[in-house]
């Protein structure tokens, strides 16, 4: 799916995927991640893929409600076209009373406020590392990356050290996951990886 | 109680009402001083800073007279370095009473046989306490003023901040007050440096809020203050949350202080909290000499949006531009 040419072959990708995934939450999980990705190559998502988005959060929505929620976070900082008010209000109820959603969302929603503060999450990255939140951070981290590539910071003194804390996170992560054996950690930083490598504008070795 | 003022006299009432428990002559053996000189210490620095502060200038009197007077007007203080030589950290008590106006002709005169700079034993100490060493040293006219960032020290060599423990932010917290001298002179530190700061100190205060290590915290805020960082308001606000009415600012959760087992006078809550007490008001007068002077050769760090928060109706300036 991740190697589609075209938004033709990544439907056609898709659809095979929602479909093995009935009852499977990593396949489910796995297609959101797909379609993250998507939209942070393309930025717009497609009409009609956001409306199969949709279906295939409520799919998986019955399975795992956590993951759903934060991925509504998670299209909610990549500006995606699903109305993100409701999701962001969707995921905050949810979060109550799930101290593993409550810290993740807290992470990814830091950005709430201001959806254009690198600063903020870049903060939270840094929070989530403390906290060795490994996914968090990674997850973070590529919607920083994506930030940073779509409005580029000014060539500031915090330019430049926000730049160099997502290269040296991203190469801890990096390290953490080699060390885990974490699918899951290693498919996160991955994901990294590709929006620096586009940032870049180098290959992805992925 | 709303102003910053207010919360700031009604530290210093706590320190008053406690301040006998500050001396280090509760020990009853020589080696039980030499311990319990760590607050007389403390509580020394925190003078030569309240005295800066127009408003708490006068008022403090009292309290460095009476530091003075239990030095034995610094004969005791010259008894001890005559007999432990080594102990160059005796040196943070001769520079605060030196900067308060305190002055005692044997000790200087020992002190400057002491502290030969071709002899100084500083190459063991930790860069902050050389920082500290040298900030002291000044103030005796024993050696420059310094204003520079030791090469060895976290901030000059920046590493990445999700590694910083708990021991090391105290170690860069007292190394930013030393070159800065508490505020005075927060351009000491170069822009990258403050952009760091900026950057990532807000993280490390809000960990160590979230385990409830408001020593720590009173320390960053203080560090936040002197640095001029825009996030000093709002960690103030937080600070001033955790007060306790008696004036008192609560420490680290489960301490395991040691220092009442030196004292005749075993009060643990004294002990517990003394500490935390002075850095809480360090950083309430920080930010009132901060409101007063707000050093307009600092600039802002570029990339940052304003977050200046009020404090009571009072609002941190940055700069006068």
């Amino acid at each position: 799916l991740l190697s589609a040419s075209s938004p033709e072959a990544f439907r056609h990708g898709f659809y095979d995927i929602v479909q093995d995934s009935h009852g499977n939450e990593d396949l489910g999980a796995f297609a959101l991640d797909a379609i993250t990705w998507w939209q942070i190559r393309h930025l717009e998502l497609p009409p009609d893929i956001a409306v199969m988005l949709i279906s295939c959060r409520n799919l998986q929505s019955q399975a795992d409600k956590r993951n759903s929620a934060l991925d509504g976070f998670t299209e909610l900082m990549l500006g995606s076209s699903i109305d993100c008010e409701t999701r962001a209000e969707e995921c905050t109820v949810r979060a109550d009373n799930d101290w593993y959603l409550s810290s993740r969302a807290a992470v990814l929603g830091y950005n709430l406020a201001d959806p254009s503060s690198e600063l903020e999450l870049a903060r939270a990255i840094c929070s989530a590392l403390m906290e060795c939140e490994f996914v968090t951070a990674a997850q973070a981290l590529t919607v920083l990356l994506n930030s940073l590539r779509s409005t580029p910071l000014e060539g500031s003194e915090v330019a430049r050290q926000i730049s160099d804390f997502a290269a040296r996170g991203l190469a801890y992560l990096d390290g953490i996951a080699g060390l885990a054996s974490d699918s899951w950690l290693a498919w996160e930083v991955l994901l990294a990886h590709a929006v620096l490598s586009e940032r870049l504008g180098i290959e992805t070795h992925l | 109680v709303n102003s910053v003022q207010d919360r700031l006299n009604l530290a210093l009432e706590w320190i008053g009402r406690h301040q006998p428990l500050f001396s280090y002559r509760l020990g009853q053996s020589p080696r039980d001083q030499l311990m319990l000189l760590k607050p007389f210490a403390e509580l020394l620095l925190v003078q030569t800073v309240l005295v800066r502060n127009q408003g708490t200038r006068l008022s403090q009197r009292t309290c460095c007279e009476w530091a003075w007077q239990e030095s034995d007007r610094g004969e005791h203080l010259l008894a001890l370095l005559q007999a432990r030589p080594d102990l160059i950290e005796l040196v943070t008590i001769a520079g605060s009473f030196s900067q308060l106006g305190y002055h005692n002709d044997a000790l200087d005169r020992w002190l400057r046989i002491l502290f030969d700079p071709r002899a100084l034993p500083d190459g063991e100490l930790p860069a902050w306490r050389r920082a500290a060493l040298f900030y002291h040293l000044a103030q005796l006219d024993l050696c420059p003023p310094f204003r520079a960032l030791d090469k060895d020290a976290w901030l000059a060599r920046r590493p990445d901040p999700w590694i910083i423990s708990e021991e090391r932010l105290y170690a860069l917290t007292h190394h930013v007050f030393y070159v800065t001298d508490f505020g005075v002179q927060p351009a000491a530190l170069d822009d990258d440096v403050r952009c760091y700061l900026e950057l990532w100190l807000p993280v490390w205060a809000d960990r160590t809020s979230i385990e409830g290590n408001w020593d720590l915290f009173g320390e960053l805020t203080l560090t936040a203050l002197c640095v001029r960082l825009e996030s000093s308001g709002q960690l103030l606000q937080q600070l001033l949350s955790v007060q306790d009415p008696d004036g008192s600012f609560v420490g680290v959760p489960n301490p395991i202080s040691t220092l009442q087992q030196f004292s005749i006078h075993r009060d643990e809550a004294f002990y517990a909290n003394y500490h935390p007490t002075l850095v809480g008001t360090l950083a309430l007068v920080t930010h009132q000499i901060v409101c007063d002077d707000p050093s307009p050769d600092v600039r802002p760090v570029k990339g940052l949006v304003s977050a200046a928060l009020p404090v009571d109706g009072i609002r941190l300036t940055r700069d006068r531009s």
